[in-house]
């Protein structure tokens, strides 16, 4: 999928009100129930496994991308 | 009197049987003069259970529950080898704490699968007259406090252990007639490897809130293992379609 898509998908899956760039820090939007549904979404979509406790690592959604790998975007 | 807190001779199937509570429980029960019948996915795992327990006519079988349609064969075997069983003790059960907005309809299905269908399966096999000790038989099925509470994220796995309370008393009332009891038993948070899990994808203030909640602290399995005993022994003997809330006072509150 496009990044955009990705950005679109956790913006409703989250239900986060705000705009959301690349750059978004993951602590402004995800509280806890959040940070499992985010770990599901790209369980889902990527077939990426993270740990919880692994999760506090990642700090926008640019380090998620860079995780899951570029080659799996756009 | 003494006599009748023990299993002594009695054939105890137990699934979940690899690891946490189930571990424990069949280890108990072994303890106290059961053959146990042990009932699990993961081979290896069900074979480190096996090697704990004391010396009895004990079985092990891996097998995923929710493949339905091998679950006769397991208790016909074990009929076969050991005699028919007076125990069933349903420890299997997945978690799953997603918020309600990503759950998907596969997702309840599976753990209505594992924590109830297969319970209720292997309850109906067990309770048939050929595999169903003749005097009395005992019926436990491990749900959880979260059976009776709500948790935000748990709409699936709290709905999957109250369909176990609901479903003891129908099954209690309606296995009377062949002296099976039924009964639930509900554990707080339970220190095993599913709860492990489960605590550790919560931050930290959220998992001390948890555990400040029970005001005896964490659980051990073998505190669920002594109750599970306690039901499945002839000293609860007038006791059916009931739930013993086993939890350090967590639902107290």
């Amino acid at each position: 999928m496009k990044k955009a898509e990705f950005i679109a998908k956790i913006k409703e899956d989250l239900e986060v009100e705000d705009e959301l760039t690349l750059d978004s820090r993951l602590d402004k939007f995800l509280d806890s129930l959040g940070t499992l549904a985010l770990i599901a979404l790209i369980d889902e979509n990527f077939g990426k496994s993270i740990p919880a406790e692994e999760f506090q690592k990642f700090t926008t959604i640019q380090s998620l991308i860079d995780y899951i790998g570029e080659e799996h975007f756009e | 009197m003494n006599k009748i807190f023990d299993l002594e001779g009695k054939n105890i199937l137990v699934t979940g049987a690899s690891s946490g509570i189930g571990r424990q429980c069949a280890i108990t029960f072994s303890k106290l003069g059961a053959n146990v019948i042990l009932v699990a996915r993961n081979r290896q795992r069900l074979e480190e259970t096996y090697n704990l327990l004391e010396k009895g006519n004990h079985l092990l079988f891996s097998q995923d529950i929710t493949e339905y349609d091998e679950l006769e064969k397991i208790v016909e075997s074990s009929v076969e080898k050991i005699g028919r069983i007076s125990g069933f003790l349903h420890s299997a059960g997945v978690e799953m704490t997603l918020p309600l907005r990503v759950m998907k309809p596969s997702y309840y299905e599976n753990m209505f699968a594992v924590n109830v269908i297969a319970g209720f399966e292997l309850a109906k096999i067990i309770s048939m007259k050929k595999y169903l000790n003749e005097s009395e038989a005992s019926f436990v099925f491990i749900a959880s406090v979260m059976g009776l509470l709500g948790q935000p994220g748990k709409v699936g796995y709290c709905s999957s252990k109250g369909a176990l309370l609901s479903g003891t008393k129908a099954m209690a009332l309606e296995l009377a007639a062949k002296n099976v009891r039924v009964n639930c038993v509900l554990p707080g948070v339970v220190e095993t490897p599913m709860t492990k899990k489960m605590l550790e994808k919560l931050p930290e203030d959220a998992m001390q809130s948890i555990k400040n909640m029970h005001p005896l602290g964490l659980g051990k399995p073998e505190d669920i293992a002594n109750v599970a005993t306690f039901l499945l022994s002839d000293a609860s003997r007038w006791i059916t379609g009931t739930s013993l809330i086993v939890d350090g006072g967590y639902s107290a509150g």
